[in-house]
């Protein structure tokens, strides 16, 4: 390398580099001249194998000093006017450039075509010399053309040469040079963009364009920037360090971050910054510009306009400030406020209040549509108030509904909405303000409502109310009112005849302008319940209370009437009724038997004055009739003691608040002392400290006079119960006498009687045993019928006192074991049982309690057993039964037998005294059974027999249980 | 065995039909007893406690029962028993109340005044005998076994 001259060294070491990392294949040359300058050299090499370690490149050095003997010279030319001379075959497009070329372009002459690859696509059909297919007569070849470096970087030739021709004259080659343009294209077409700028700038006020090379640190601008800064033009050379004297301290720094970043980055660049003018007014500027790199990355140019911005800025801060403001308000508005999508009806914004208003949530609210939110009934409304709007028909809408709130409330809302449309003028956003209406709905509800009271109230007044205009006409009957008339007819007073009305005094029809109404609307004049009977419209007949009273306005004029009517035919009825009643009452008082009147009684009791009386004491008393009337009771020959007690019994009715009652004795009539049985009742005061009283004085001498004699005869009554009782006591005490000596009787009986008796038997008896054989069979016959007679006589003592005692004696009752009542009965009876040979059955064991006297139960039921014994068929053993049947709370003793029996007949003679069925066959007292029935009657019980005669007899004995 | 059976009894009663009546029944029922009538209550009495004719008791000897009669003068039945059963010399003396009434009240006080037993008399010869054979039986029972522990001769 060190062979070959140094200028030309570069050449060819980059044409190896090229080799080297070039494509595969490319075949380079390049020419350099030996040091001596004697000879020139041309490499002519090719590149093969893959790059890196790989690659190959081999090729040749042909001595061309021959053929190109200026070919030096004309390089060292080029080289120094940094020229390119190149060598172009026109056959095959084969150009030869000179080594420079690679330093200027970045590249050398590539084979055949491949120079043109090199030149910018727009500009090849342009550089491509016309007449390379060799015809044409383009003697000169001239072009301005981009071509592509290595790098990507454009550069702008101009390129010039000449048609070089065979010997025939036939163009075969060009020989030109080629000039890099790049710089002067790029500051012309600078100056022009710059230019316009310029002129721009100058065109607008506050805008001023700018450029600055970083490289050179050269700065230009318009003038347009010395007017934003408020200075004098070309005051001073535009210069980035005085541009940066005015921008406001705190921006500064953002300004020079901002502009590292556009530079650093490229591009275009948009910030903006304040600036503080020479007359000290603060602007905004805008800087929006672009950067351009510099050739091979290094330095940038910026270019910029700079705006004053601070009204746009202001306008826009004006604009945030008052979206803020309208943020704030929506959010704070009082009155509900809502946008909706118009296609959807969703809701895509709402405030607080309308949260509040429809007791939705936001996040609720804004999922929804406002015709959810709407109240069903008021939906259509709202629908057709949409459809309304989306028709065009308006852009603005108020209507008040209802809203339905979350929790069921229901809200009356002024709606007013608003339509936004797009830029298409298609509807976008419906805005709605939703102001709450429910308190003004309910005082107007309740205004409504205080209406319809009023109204309601005239309705049911039970006084009938008729409204007049100025003009007379009716204009409204409450109910009350067409309740007399039986409806009402709306006319004015010409036509006052259709009510029909009669004078109730006089009985004189009412023309039409003798009504109240009438003189009311016509001369202002007030009439007051005047009393009219009528014919109402349904012909019933009433008598009414009119009055009528002129309304005035302020000034004073008629503006119309009211007129009362009330029906007061009932109160005239219940007159008449009274008037009557209290006539019947008058004549009822007075012609009353009863003393009946009224008296004022003073305070200190020391008068009683008369205020009415009935005329009775006339009557009764031969006092003056009517007479009474205001005069004192003294007058009337009253005794101080009966006036006193009349004062007693009016003030004991007055304390107690009761009628009080007495009689009395007034000895003042012609016809001798009358009672008088007195009521007097307290009325209230009656002036002067009196207090009134009613008495009403029946004449009861009759009563007095039968109560005396009654009160006579029970005196007499006492008397002959008195002697009664002493006579009682007489005969009881005679009869216990009585008693005494029966038992005196009894007990001599008992003893003494018996004792002859026992005598004559016993002697009787001892007469026959021991003497009997001494007398003959007729003696011996009338001693056993002496005994005989001797033993009947004595069983009958016995008998009877045992009827006696059962009869009389004092027994006293308890609860008695039959069984053992039945024991001392079988005692008796045992040995006659033995005797003959009797068969006796006892049923039903164990016995029960019967409530009576034990020796006399036992006493009865031997007298029965007895009987049961004695009274059997000839020839036939008794055969007898002893049972208790118990019945509820009684017992039946039966005492059965099979014997002789007892015809129905004789059941009721059997129980008497000394009743016998049987002669000398069955001996008896007749005492037996009559014993047997007093005692079941001492202790309570009943007695009976049921017997058939041949079938034998069943006696019972009933007594109460125990 | 007939010495030992034999008793003595007292028998006070006004009715000398009555007396005669019962020593006939007696001597009747053929028994061993010996009887000796007082005609009255203080007679009996005195009878008893051997006053009087009655202190020869080989004549009046203690008898070994009393059959009183209530219907008596002087004393009656009743008085007799209550003033020998308030004397503890009498008052283990068996007596028997032999009366012609029937009447409850009269039992009933007997009992009441300590009577051994009542009997109503009989009406007829023969009962009154077959009640002193009883009589006779029943003394043998309860008199003649105390009597076997005593000596004879007393």
């Amino acid at each position: 390398m060190e062979r070959f001259q140094a200028e030309d060294r570069d050449g060819l070491r980059a044409c190896l580099e090229a080799l080297r990392v070039g494509e595969a294949g490319a075949l380079l040359a390049s020419e350099a001249r030996l040091l001596d300058g004697t000879r020139c050299l041309r490499l002519q090499a090719r590149a093969s194998g893959a790059g890196g370690a790989e690659r190959r490149v081999s090729g040749l050095f042909i001595d061309v000093s021959a053929t190109r003997p200026e070919a030096a010279r004309l390089t060292r030319l080029a080289e120094a006017a940094r020229v390119i001379a190149w060598e172009m075959d026109l056959a095959s497009g084969y150009t030869r450039c000179s080594p420079n070329a690679a330093r200027i372009w970045g590249f050398h002459e590539g084979p055949g075509s491949a120079y043109f690859e090199r030149v910018h696509p727009e500009d090849r059909v342009m550089a491509r010399p016309q007449n390379e297919t060799g015809v044409g007569d383009e003697r000169e070849y001239a072009r301005e053309y981009r071509v592509v470096a290595v790098t990507g970087e454009e550069r702008w030739l101009h390129s010039r040469g000449d048609v070089v021709c065979d010997a025939q004259g036939r163009p075969v080659k060009l020989l030109g040079v080629s000039l890099d343009v790049t710089d002067l294209k790029r500051a012309e077409r600078a100056a022009v963009e710059l230019g316009e700028r310029l002129e721009r700038a100058q065109q607008a006020a506050r805008l001023g364009t700018w450029e600055w090379d970083t490289l050179t640190g050269a700065a230009t601008w318009s003038d347009g920037i010395y007017d934003l800064l408020g200075v004098p033009r070309r005051a001073f050379a535009p210069d980035t360090e005085k541009w940066k004297q005015f921008i406001l301290l705190e921006d500064l720094e953002s300004v020079m971050t901002r502009v590292g970043e556009a530079l650093e980055r490229g591009g275009e660049f948009n910030f903006e910054y304040r600036v503080r003018r020479a007359d000290g007014e603060l602007r905004w500027v805008g800087a929006i510009g672009r950067v351009d790199r510099g050739p091979h990355g290094r330095g940038a140019r910026m270019l910029g306009i700079n705006i004053d911005v601070t009204e746009r800025r202001e306008i826009a801060e004006e604009l945030r400030r008052s979206e803020r403001q309208f943020r704030s308000m929506f959010e704070s508005a009082a009155v509900g406020m809502a946008q909706a999508d118009t296609r959807s009806g969703r809701l895509v914004a709402v405030n607080a209040a309308l949260c509040e208003l429809s007791g939705y949530t936001r996040e609720e609210l804004l999922g929804m549509t406002y015709i959810e939110l709407t109240h069903p009934d008021d939906r259509s409304v709202s629908l057709a108030e949409r459809q309304s709007l989306l028709l065009g028909e308006r852009d603005h809408a108020s209507y008040e509904k209802r809203y339905l709130r979350k929790d069921g409330g229901v809200r009356w809302v002024l709606v007013s909405v608003g339509l936004v449309r797009d830029e298409e003028g298609r509807p976008w956003r419906a805005t709605a303000i939703v102001t709450d209406l429910t308190e003004l709905k309910r005082s107007e509800q309740a205004l409504r409502e205080a209406q319809e009271r009023e109204r309601a109230c005239l309705e049911h007044l039970p006084v009938g109310v008729w409204f007049l205009n100025a003009e007379g006409r009716i204009t409204y009957g409450n109910r009350a009112g067409q309740e007399i008339w039986g409806g009402a007819r709306y006319v004015g007073p010409e036509e006052f005849g259709v009510y029909k009305g009669w004078w109730h005094g006089t009985g004189r029809r009412l023309a039409p302008e003798d009504w109240g109404a009438a003189r009311a609307v016509r001369r202002g004049e007030s009439s007051l319940n005047e009393v009219i009977d009528i014919e109402a419209f349904d012909g019933v007949r009433k008598t009414m209370l009119n009055s009528a009273v002129p309304v005035r306005d302020a000034a004073g004029a008629v503006q119309g009437a009211v007129i009362f009517t009330q029906d007061v035919t009932a109160w005239k009825e219940a007159e008449r009724r009274l008037r009557e009643s209290e006539s019947t009452l008058r004549s009822f008082y007075e012609s009353s038997p009863l003393l009946m009147g009224l008296v004022d009684l003073a305070a200190d009791d020391s008068e009683i004055v008369h205020v009415y009386d009935n005329g009775a004491t006339e009557r009764l008393l031969g006092l003056p009739r009517g007479g009474t009337v205001g005069r004192g009771a003294r007058e009337f020959g009253t005794t101080e003691e009966v006036l006193a007690r009349w004062i007693r019994h009016y003030r004991l009715s007055e304390s107690t608040g009761q009628p009080a009652q007495f009689d009395y004795c007034d000895v003042r009539g012609g016809g001798g002392a009358i009672w008088l049985s007195c009521v007097v009742a307290h009325i209230g005061p009656s002036g002067n400290g009196r207090s009134r009283f009613s008495y009403v004085a029946q004449d009861v001498t009759a009563r007095k006079q039968m109560e005396l004699e009654l009160i006579e005869a029970q005196a007499a009554l006492r008397r002959h119960a008195a002697r009664l009782e002493r006579t009682v006591e007489e005969r009881t005490a005679e009869l216990r006498a009585a008693n005494e000596q029966m038992e005196t009787f009894v007990y001599s009986v008992a003893h003494d009687l018996r004792g002859p008796l026992r005598a004559v038997t016993g002697f009787s008896q001892l007469l026959i045993e021991d003497h009997g054989a001494r007398l003959d069979e007729s003696g011996r016959h009338m001693l056993a019928r002496m005994q005989g007679a001797a033993e009947f006589m004595d069983r009958l003592v016995l008998d009877l006192l045992a009827f006696g005692r059962t009869a009389q004696a004092e027994m006293e009752l308890g609860p008695v074991p039959v069984a053992r009542a039945w024991e001392a009965a079988w005692f008796q009876c045992a040995a006659e049982a033995e005797r003959t040979g009797a068969r006796v059955e006892v049923v039903g064991a164990p016995l029960p309690q019967v409530r009576g006297h034990e020796s006399t139960l036992g006493q009865m039921l031997a007298n029965l057993l007895g009987n049961a014994l004695k009274f059997t068929k000839p020839g036939e053993r008794p055969e007898l039964r002893f049972r208790a049947e118990e019945k509820g709370d009684r017992v039946r003793l039966w005492v059965e037998d099979r014997g002789i029996g007892i015809a129905p007949e004789q059941h009721e003679r059997v129980f008497r005294v000394f009743e016998r069925l049987h002669g000398a066959r069955y001996s008896g007292t007749g005492v037996g059974l009559a014993i047997v029935r007093k005692g079941a009657e001492r202790m309570g019980g009943t007695v009976g027999v049921e017997s058939r005669v041949g079938e034998g007899s069943r006696f019972w004995i009933e007594l109460p249980r125990v | 065995m007939s010495v030992v059976n034999s008793f003595r009894v007292l028998l006070a009663e006004d009715n000398e039909d009555d007396v005669f009546l019962m020593r006939q029944a007696v001597r009747k029922a053929g028994v061993a007893l010996d009887l000796h009538a007082v005609p009255d209550g203080e007679e009996a009495l005195a009878y008893l406690r051997g006053a009087g004719d009655y202190a020869n008791r080989a004549l009046h000897p203690l008898p070994d029962a009393l059959l009183l009669d209530l219907n008596m003068p002087r004393l009656n039945g009743f008085e007799v028993l209550e003033i020998l059963r308030r004397d503890p010399a009498w008052n283990s003396l068996p007596i028997y109340v032999l009366s012609a009434s029937n009447l409850p009240a009269d039992m009933r006080r007997t009992q009441e005044l300590h009577a051994n037993a009542y009997i109503v008399k009989p009406i007829r010869v023969d009962e009154l005998a077959t009640f002193a054979a009883a009589l006779h039986l029943w003394l043998g029972v309860t008199v003649g076994a105390a009597r076997a522990t005593r000596p004879l001769n007393r």
